[in-house]
């Protein structure tokens, strides 16, 4: 009885890992001066609090497509933010004159394209697209 | 003598009680009594104290409202600054969508998009809050970025408006069910190349954008910041969290009322008063409308000076105990050193009773008698008058202190005393010299007949006979008579004189009373009495 439960237990905790939506992670080009940024610091460049790279040289944040899962999940998970408070966030930095919004791509492989072509880039996609040109902040 | 020393016997002969020596012992000033001293004081102080404080919560609220005043004169001066920078980069949108429109209508190339080329130039404003699109003549929707909510425009007022010229034209806010939001379309012109209408270029907002700089530090949760067109109608409007879009009101007479100064204004859309500053945008036909609501706005200066108006309150009340047993404790303090003055006053008083009075009697005694005497040969020669003495001597008053014993000696003195004291009128004087002598003092008085009425009075009252120690006891007096001014001009004489005619009476066979003008010369005689 009591190992069943266990089981049941492992088994609801697998499938909800298993069946939720892909995982997001944040990630810059390989060739990228960058190699470590924390959650936060991620954050705060994505919601335009921060421009500066901690080795010097200009963040540039790219946004996937504005009803994308992976959008709404990476914000959910770095900034504890949902799709209507960023828009009301930018609202507020663009109309005050604060910020601009980081420039919106297609899909994953605009992600890539634009990382690549942008050394200071940051952007993020779903995991099982990760590959080679790219580097995992985590 | 004197009118005053006059005065003081006659008071003297008064019997001293207390209360009236209090009475004279009263302070003169009605200040000085600190049963009315001190609550002076109090009520003056707590008159102080509450004034200082009503000037103080007056200046607070005075700073409190300029300030508010101030603040959303500032405030409506960056939002004024806020919202026309971002009507300048929709209408600059608006220019570029004209602008790449003219030049696709100059090489030719109508069929190709013209917005994603540019998108990618990055020259069109941020997709999340923003959506261009184009029109065709009919007002169909022809190219867009994203969905703006409406597929046509035909028929729309700030789409007929641009066939007749190019203007920057604001329509009303419209609900968006899909995405769930209020948006305003901005629009302008697009020319065919023979300068005629070929459509227009939208930038489709948010409402909620324009009011997206609401900030809760400086505007609380009542505040207003707003975006009204000249037609009356609100694009947005924001307290805290609350979101209006379309709300009609008097544009007119907002802008009159509130138009130079951030006056406090009941504001007509939700009743709440705010300190409220509308400015009507150059170049647009917008105004923008920034309030701080005054509950709020005082709320801080309230809470102070409510604690201020307490402290006030506890002070007033600190003050008055302190007042009231400082009071207390003079009056005490004056209450005790009234108390001793009236004692001494009442001992003096009766010291100088005791020594003008027979203390068996209760009659003037020797030394009242002659100050009496004096005063009225005084006052006798000065104004023309006259008066009497009459001297009695008990007769054979020896005999009776003898037989009966020196107690009802003393009894029968005291009933002689009362008889006399009742036969005389109220104006004369009667005293005892000492032993069983007395002498009556008649002011005004010459006349031998009303002497001799009155004498006779006297021989009549002692007659009667006295009760003494269950004894039946006759006694009789022997009377002389002297008046001034006849038989003499001055106390001795006058006193001499009466005691010889007494002398005379006594001589004749007692319980009699004889004038001294009737003695015969041998009387006249001053022999040893």
């Amino acid at each position: 009885m009591k190992i069943s439960l266990v089981l049941l237990i492992a088994w609801l905790m697998a499938l909800n890992s298993d069946g939720a939506s892909a995982e997001v992670v944040a990630v810059v080009s390989a060739q990228s001066t960058i190699t470590a940024l924390s959650p936060t610091e991620i954050a705060d460049i994505f919601l335009g609090k921060r421009a500066r790279l901690p080795g010097g040289g200009t963040a540039v944040p790219i946004d996937q497509a504005e009803d994308s899962p992976e959008r709404e999940e990476f914000y959910v998970r770095y900034a504890g933010r949902t799709p209507v408070e960023m828009k009301m966030h930018w609202s507020k930095l663009i109309f005050t004159g604060r910020g601009q919004p980081p420039r919106q791509v297609r899909d994953a492989e605009a992600v890539k394209a634009a990382l690549a072509a942008q050394p200071n880039a940051i952007g993020y996609l779903d995991r099982r697209y990760v590959d080679e040109s790219l580097t995992v902040l985590e | 003598m004197n009118v005053n020393e006059s005065v003081s016997i006659e008071r003297a002969e008064r019997k001293p009680d207390v209360p009236e020596a209090r009475m004279h012992a009263r302070p003169s000033h009605l200040l000085a009594d600190p049963r009315l001293q001190f609550p002076v004081i109090g009520l003056a102080l707590l008159a102080l104290i509450w004034l200082g404080t009503w000037m103080l919560v007056d200046s607070e609220y005075r700073g409190a409202r300029a300030a508010a005043a101030t603040a959303t004169t500032k405030l409506a001066g960056i939002y004024e600054a806020q919202v026309v920078r971002a009507l300048r980069e929709v209408d600059l949108t608006l220019r570029f969508v004209q602008h790449a429109y003219e030049d696709g209508l100059a090489r030719a190339d109508t069929s190709e998009p013209m917005l994603p080329a540019l998108a990618e130039r990055n020259l069109l404003p941020p997709d999340l809050l923003f959506v261009v699109s184009i029109t065709d003549d009919e007002g169909r929707i022809v190219e867009r970025t994203r969905s703006p909510g409406i597929d046509d425009v035909a028929g729309l007022p700030w789409f007929d408006g641009q066939r007749i010229a190019d203007d920057f034209l604001i329509s009303t806010p419209q609900f968006i069910p899909q995405a769930d939001s209020w948006v305003v379309h901005f629009s302008r012109r697009l020319d065919a190349a023979d300068g005629s209408f070929a459509g227009i270029a939208i930038v489709t907002v948010d409402a909620a954008f324009f009011v997206s700089g609401y900030e809760f530090s400086d505007l609380g949760m009542q505040g207003v910041l707003g975006i009204l067109g000249s037609d009356g109608v609100f694009r947005a409007r924001r307290s805290g969290d609350a979101m209006a879009y379309g709300e009609t009101v008097d544009y007119e007479a907002l802008v009159a009322a509130n138009a130079d100064t951030a006056d406090i204004d009941v504001n007509a859309w939700d009743g709440v008063t705010r300190y409220t500053a509308v400015r009507e945008l150059f170049g647009f036909p917008l105004a923008v409308v920034v309030g701080l609501a005054e509950a709020e706005q005082l709320a801080t200066v309230k809470q102070s000076t409510r604690t201020q108006l307490w402290q006030a309150f506890g002070a007033g009340v600190v003050m008055l105990l302190g007042v009231a047993v400082f009071g207390r404790m003079s009056w005490e303090l004056q209450r005790s050193r009234i108390a001793l003055l009236a004692h001494q006053v009442a001992y003096a008083r009766r010291v100088e009773y005791e020594a003008y009075h027979d203390t068996l009697t209760g009659l003037a005694n020797r030394s009242l008698f002659n100050r009496l005497l004096s005063h009225s040969v005084q006052q006798a020669k000065r104004n023309q008058r006259s008066f009497s003495l009459l001297f009695m001597d008990l007769d054979r008053f020896k005999l009776i202190n003898d037989t009966l014993g020196h107690d009802a000696g003393d009894e029968l003195l005291r009933d002689v005393a009362k008889r006399l004291s009742v036969a005389v009128r109220s104006s004369d004087t009667v005293a005892r010299l000492g032993g069983d002598e007395f002498v009556v003092l008649l002011p005004e008085q010459n006349d031998v007949e009303q002497l001799t009425a009155v004498s006779t009075r006297i021989l009549d009252a002692v007659r009667e006979p006295f009760l003494l120690a269950g004894n039946d006891v006759t006694i009789t007096v022997s009377i002389g008579i002297s008046s001034y001014p006849h038989d003499g001009l001055d106390e001795q004489t006058l006193t001499k004189n009466a005691d010889l005619a007494m002398y005379q009476a006594k001589k004749e066979g007692r319980n009699l009373f004889r004038f001294y003008a009737d003695l015969p010369p041998s009387g006249k005689q001053a022999t040893a009495s």
